[in-house]
């Protein structure tokens, strides 16, 4: 099985506010909040990340396990398409 | 669970003192001449923020934190450099929301703001009146008329959400039935208000225009017309002992800029914290002595917290302001309009 690649929603407004990250989207009026481990991989979801690659940050930055740190990133990547934040572009 | 709840946003904020939402009024000027208006007189346009000032402002109102922005003026759509501000807020990260009386709306400018629908939240244009005549009585402006609901219909089929703002006085005292169906006939969103407070240098002669206790009982309960902007509380959040989080959003969550540039906590509220122009946004809105004090306020020192109708009628501090001066007296034309539902004030013990 492939890695999907996913991109932000477009649609967001997103400020910083006490290491907290708060995400409007702007075609719902829905907010969000995304703290901690969340507000670090939604800064490095760029264009062209993978669970992989950003699971791998991730272990580095909060000294996790590697299988940890890629389960904790696949449950809130998931969580941030079913909320419609995140999109899938392509799967490599 | 990643969804935050508007007022659980709110809540959030308020403690820190975070500004959620700014009203920009882009200019004093204004093509019409209603009866009630409460900035005294179009003409004085001295010192007016101009495009530059605001390419300056944006940018730090992003940084602070800011999500909403609401155009209004005057008319905002008669300042010289409207389409160059425009231009600055759709290419910022603002939620827009404009308020307008639509009549310098014209088929170039709503295909300009089309092309940015999405980041335009509402267009809220004022209508007095189901016919020419209605509205112009208040708009003092003949064809007024046309012109206002010739936007509406263009801003409609350009997809925008509209929201139509009528406020009802003695001489469009008969249009709420035909206003609503005017706007029920068209999908429209709708919201009758009934305050005209005094104008904001004092001139007291549009009063006079304010509703008969026996119109005023034929409209819709006010508390329940505006209940979707209320912010959810708990009955503690409303003791004396307890700063105005849960009753007033100025200074906390929201502020107003003005035309020239003042940081105010309100619309309504002449207390500046300073000039946008003279000292960046962020710095005004956390290190003002004026906000800070007003964030200190407690509820306790308020007439309204001794009143048995307090929070139901949820008293506006700014217009207590207007009517006498500063804020602690209760707003006399919202308890004129609260009795008539709930009957007399029961004075609490102090």
């Amino acid at each position: 099985m492939g890695e999907i690649i996913f991109k932000k929603n477009g649609s967001l407004i997103e400020r910083r506010i006490d290491g907290e990250a708060i995400l409007l989207d702007i075609k719902s009026g829905v907010y969000y909040d995304l703290k901690d481990v969340g507000v670090f991989i939604w800064e490095i979801l760029t264009d062209g990340s993978t669970a992989r690659k950003i699971a791998a940050a991730v272990a580095e930055n909060f000294d996790a396990d590697a299988e940890t740190a890629l389960a904790d990133t696949l449950e809130l990547l998931n969580d941030l398409e079913a909320e419609g934040l995140i999109v899938r572009v392509a799967e490599v | 669970m990643l969804q935050l709840p508007r007022h659980e946003l709110h809540k959030k904020l308020v403690g820190r003192a975070n500004p959620m939402r700014i009203q920009l009024e882009i200019t004093r000027r204004c093509n019409l001449d209603c009866v009630h208006c409460i900035q005294g007189g179009c003409s004085d346009i001295a010192g007016e923020m101009t495009a530059a000032d605001y390419e300056r402002l944006l940018p730090r109102m992003s940084a602070a934190g800011v999500f909403s922005v609401s155009l209004t003026g005057g008319e905002f759509l008669c300042h010289p450099e409207i389409h160059d501000i425009l231009g600055l807020l759709l290419r910022s990260d603002f939620w827009l929301a404009l308020q307008t009386n639509g009549t310098l709306l014209d088929q170039d400018t709503v295909d300009f703001l089309a092309r940015h629908r999405e980041k335009i939240r509402a267009v809220a244009v004022s209508l007095y009146g189901a016919t020419a005549q209605a509205h112009e009585s208040v708009t003092r402006s003949p064809g007024s008329f046309e012109k206002t609901i010739r936007a509406i219909d263009m801003l409609s089929e350009a997809g925008f959400r509209v929201e139509v703002i009528s406020l009802l006085m003695t001489m469009n005292q008969d249009e709420a039935t035909q206003i609503q169906e005017l706007c029920r006939k068209r999908g429209l969103f709708h919201q009758f208000n009934s305050i005209i407070a005094p104008r904001k240098d004092g001139e007291k002669s549009s009063l006079e225009c304010r509703l008969p206790e026996e119109l005023l009982k034929k409209l819709p309960r006010p508390w329940e017309t505006f209940s979707e902007n209320f912010i959810p509380h708990e009955p503690d959040d409303f003791a004396p002992d307890k700063t105005l989080d849960a009753w007033c959003t100025m200074a906390r969550t929201s502020g107003y800029i003005d035309s020239r540039g003042n940081l105010l906590p309100c619309s309504i509220m002449d207390l500046p914290a300073g000039n946008v122009k003279e000292r960046p946004f962020d710095e005004l809105w956390h290190d003002s002595a004026v906000f800070n004090a007003l964030r200190k306020l407690k509820i306790g020192q308020f007439e309204c917290s001794r009143c048995g109708h307090f929070p139901t009628c949820r008293p506006c501090p700014g217009l207590a302001f207007l009517e006498h001066g500063n804020m602690f007296e209760a707003p006399k034309e919202i308890c004129r309009i609260i009795e008539l539902f709930l009957g007399d004030k029961e004075v609490k013990q102090a």
